[in-house]
């Protein structure tokens, strides 16, 4: 008797997803094929496609098996009104299920780049500038909502063109909120050098996007050759005493080896702190340019990163952050001992990690000096005398044994021999999954007493928001 | 530890008016809760399943799917509305359930389907289910005959026959309460003729458990169709509803019934859900689920935890099961113990019954190379199960005359095999699109659509059929 056909790949779930073709929430199934996992939208106006979103069913299934905290301290914004259920009522609603740890605020849409990476909507004939007052309101309600801060994220278009770019981060200067970082293309800190030095007084963290070296790649991401403007950049930022994130994003194809070379970059300036590696989206203005089927998930970012690094950095060093989706974020973090990257993972297990980011995007450096002792002896225990005696120097700085130093102190010192290498994969029609949304604590403050998570405000609300394009 | 932990997301049933809302699969003291949302009726925070470790190791019992012939359902329909199944359905059809009638002689208050009704489906209608059923399956192992009452279908041996004259059924079972065949001899003759399985519903050995899920003392007539059965060798398997507080104490007398009488050759027990007719029942604030029923059954020393593997044919949380090879000295075997799970996990999947496909006998083979070098080495009876599998395809090989025929393995394997089958049907409270889209267990419409067992059950409110 005949026998059926086999399926060419085994179903693991239904999730709630998107179709880029009419824009409904619709069913999407997660399959592996192979070692790969897929998710397919099922969308019964406009049929299926599908979108690779992670490139090791392993590291997948063991991912989703460490359980998320459901929990969300915010103030369900729409409380009292009609609601129609995720992901509609954002606010967020009382089902979100993270606290807001980043708050990205857009203050316009303004823009000197046309690149084809770009993942928002903007309307050019409808320039806004965020009002300071407005910045101030945001703010207050924020810290309202949230309490406290650890971050706020300045970001655009492009916020350096703003005409009161000061006005707006001294609009965020506020004791609940810990650090201030802005966004920029390094088109002006290029130019300007008195701008960079009023951003290193300031205290703000400058995210760079940096995304080739290449001239003819920037010609084919930006439109035009951006390196010199990008290192001079970097150049003016270091000058002034700025701290940056490097801000790369991933395309496959065509930037894959760029970020082993920001980390070479990153080992080299001690005022880059963190490298960022946003794998790219395929949605809002840009990404024409791109094949829509290369999505490149965060595991497969860091197999991209870690090969040929000769195991000073491997994937394996990447864990989840605790509250956010696994598919969403994978993060690194690194002892710089000298010239060295001494990955915590290679000294500490991820639960100790965790239990010191205590859900934060910051290592707390508690007033734990036996926690640091242990770690020289793990380093004893492995040899690695390569990395050992600047570590016990950092030790000997962290808790001086002739005088006593403050807690923000330890900290900033802590900062000064750790670097990030953080993996984020923002959703597009194509991976945007209701899971990853409910969990995502980065929140922007859309109108008064409303905090959305990003990609479900790039995805869902940015078109309607009457700021930026309505 | 009182922190939700957010295991997953879903679309589930809002508990008042059935519509399709989000839902986030949340870990909570241990267990397993759905937090839903339904815009007209809000909030809604309820307990679906024991134990979350035992939740999430779950999930990992993946397989492939087979793929029908042909899909009679529509995916331009929102899911489930479709249904049919269509052709973004995960999984085929393993078992087909046929309703043949609405009608039936009890009156339970915990009927899912609500029977009562006075509707017969007529031969035609059968034959035509059969033959929609057969454009999209080469071969159905295994046909279910429902109801209602389906012993008191006026036709019912006529449209046995027109079933078994089908040859890509292999074996056709029906559910019953068994009532009839006290009334009739004739008709349970006329089954065994047809070497039909008698599904017998039977709920435990204390009338307190029938006068709560049958409404009436039943325990002496179950014992005289027992009785019956055995005295007459028929193959028989056991249906139990497990509720909490009704018969959590039966399993220990259940699993000895099973093991001890050779014609009974498995037995099926199904966690009360409160749907249908039972949504009146009161609802325990922890209802008796799966990992809970396999708990219960391990505590009575009989079977263990391990011997019990999700069933990675449907979703993996929908089934649980448990293979026992009996011996020629009647010793039993979890079959899981003497396989590694790889090998175990080949035989199972896509496949709610043992024993009936060439792959599945060559994979019975493979296993008696496995068993020299895997756990049975050590195991002191070893010896005479490697024995009792020679036996077994010795038997096999002797009666299919070296030309392979299902329905003679399907003879062979059940009375050397016992199995213990756990089936989580969904109710308005637990329902998981991600689970009914995989479902293999379907109820058959005379338009010759197919509902998922589950989809039909809790039919949220975009669904209508027949």
């Amino acid at each position: 008797m005949s026998q059926l056909p086999e399926r060419d790949y085994v179903y693991y779930t239904t999730v709630t997803g998107m179709c880029r073709e009419c824009g409904d929430v619709v069913p999407a199934r997660v399959v592996f094929k192979g070692d790969e996992v897929w998710q397919e939208r099922l969308c019964p106006r406009c049929g299926s496609d599908s979108a690779l979103i992670a490139g090791d069913k392993a590291w997948y299934l063991d991912r989703m098996a460490e359980p998320r905290p459901d929990r969300s301290p915010l103030a369900a914004a729409l409380e009292n009104q009609k609601r129609r259920g995720c992901p509609y009522d954002c606010g967020p609603c009382a089902f979100h299920a993270s606290e807001c740890q980043l708050p990205v605020v857009s203050v316009t849409n303004a823009c000197n780049m046309r690149c084809s990476i770009c993942f928002t909507y903007n309307r050019e004939d409808k320039i806004w500038f965020m009002p300071v007052e407005e910045m101030q309101r945001t703010v207050d309600w924020i810290i309202k909502a949230t309490g406290k801060c650890d971050l706020i994220n300045i970001t655009g278009g492009e916020p350096t063109l703003h005409p009161d770019i000061f006005g707006i981060i001294n609009a965020c200067k506020h004791p609940e909120i810990g650090r201030i970082t802005l966004n920029s293309n390094g088109i002006i800190p290029a130019a300007d050098e008195a701008f960079c030095e009023h951003l290193g007084e300031l205290g703000v963290y400058v995210v760079l996007s940096l995304h080739t070296l290449d001239p003819e790649t920037s010609v084919r991401i930006h439109g035009k050759d951006m390196v010199e403007t990008k290192l001079k950049a970097i150049e003016n930022l270091t000058r002034a005493g700025v701290r940056m994130t490097l801000l790369n994003v991933l395309i496959r194809g065509e930037n894959e080896s760029v970020p082993r070379q920001l980390l070479e970059i990153m080992r080299e300036n001690e005022q880059i702190t963190s490298l960022l590696i946003q794998t790219m989206t395929y949605t809002g203005q840009g990404g024409g340019n791109y094949n829509r089927q290369e999505h490149i998930p965060v595991d497969v970012a860091a197999d991209m990163l870690c090969e040929s690094l000769d195991g000073e950095i491997k994937p394996s060093d990447f864990i989840s952050r605790p509250s956010a989706h696994p598919l969403c974020y994978s993060l690194c973090y690194l002892f710089k001992p000298g010239n060295r990257f001494l990955p915590f993972t290679r000294v500490l297990s991820p639960s100790e990690i965790h239990r010191r980011l205590a859900d934060s995007y910051l290592m707390d450096v508690e007033d734990d000096a036996d926690f640091f002792t242990d770690i020289i002896n793990r380093l004893y225990s492995m040899n690695r005398t390569d990395v050992l005696p600047e570590f016990k120097n950092l030790v000997k700085r962290l808790f001086p044994t002739d005088h006593p130093i403050t807690a923000f102190e330890r900290q900033k010192r802590a900062e000064s021999s750790v670097r990030t290498v953080c993996i984020h994969a923002h959703l597009d029609e194509d991976t945007f999954d209701c899971h990853r949304a409910a969990l995502c604590p980065d929140l922007v403050p859309s109108e008064p007493g409303r905090l959305i998570p990003a990609c479900t405000y790039n995805l869902f609300y940015r078109k309607k928001d009457k700021r930026f394009h309505v | 530890m009182s922190e939700r932990l957010l295991l997953g997301m879903t679309q589930s049933t809002c508990p008042r008016c059935r519509a399709l809302i989000p839902a986030k699969i949340i870990g909570y003291e241990g267990d397993v809760y759905m937090d839903k949302f339904c815009p007209e009726h809000g909030s809604h925070f309820v307990f679906i399943r024991s134990d979350v470790e035992d939740y999430l190791r779950t999930l990992r019992y993946v397989k492939p799917a087979l793929k029908p012939h042909v899909a009679h359902g529509d995916e331009h329909a929102p899911c489930p509305s479709g249904c049919g199944f269509c052709d973004w359905h995960e999984q085929h059809l393993c078992l087909p359930i046929i309703e043949i009638t609405q009608a039936c002689n009890l009156d339970c208050p915990i009927c899912i389907v609500d029977a009562g009704k006075d509707e017969q489906m007529s031969i035609g209608e059968f034959s035509h289910v059969l033959d929609c059923l057969l454009d999209a399956e080469p071969q159905i192992d295994v046909l279910n005959i429902s109801g209602g009452e389906p012993l008191i279908h006026p036709d019912l041996i006529a449209i046995l026959d027109e079933a078994l004259k089908r040859p890509e059924i292999v074996r056709v079972s029906i559910s019953t309460n068994g009532l009839r065949l006290l009334e009739d001899l004739s008709l349970l003759e006329s089954l065994e003729a047809r070497d039909v399985v008698i599904a017998l519903q039977f709920d435990g050995f204390d009338d307190r458990i029938y006068e709560k899920l049958r409404a009436r003392p039943l325990l002496d007539e179950k014992r005289k169709i027992l009785d019956l059965l055995i005295s007459r060798d028929v193959t028989t398997s056991l249906t139990m509803t497990a509720g909490r507080g009704i018969n959590e104490d039966a399993f220990a007398d259940m699993l000895e019934l099973l093991f001890s009488t050779p014609n009974i050759v498995s037995m099926m027990i199904q966690p009360l859900i409160y749907d249908g007719r039972a949504r009146d029942l009161p609802v325990p604030d922890k209802k008796l689920t799966l990992p809970e029923i396999i708990q219960l059954l391990a505590a009575t020393g009989m079977v263990r935890r391990e011997d019990f593997t999700p069933l990675p044919c449907c979703h993996p949380v929908c089934f649980s099961l448990a293979f026992f090879l009996i011996t020629e000295n009647g010793n039993r075997h979890a079959l899981a113990k003497l396989l590694d799970s790889a090998a175990w996990l080949d035989i199972i999947a896509n496949k709610a019954v043992f024993g009936l496909d060439e792959n599945e006998h060559e994979a019975i083979r493979e296993m008696i190379y496995d068993l020299w070098s895997g756990p049975a080495a050590a195991n002191p009876e070893s010896e005479s199960v490697l024995n009792t599998v020679r036996n077994l395809l010795r038997e096999i090989s002797r009666k299919s005359c070296g030309c392979f025929d299902p329905r003679q393995a399907f003879l062979v394997g059940e009375r050397k095999i016992k199995s213990v089958f756990i089936h989580a049907f969904q109710d308005v409270d637990n329902f998981d699109l991600a689970r009914a889209r995989r479902c293999c267990n379907g109820y058959p419409q005379k338009d010759g659509r197919v509902i998922p067992a589950c989809v039909r059950n809790v039919a949220p409110r975009c669904v209508s059929w027949g």
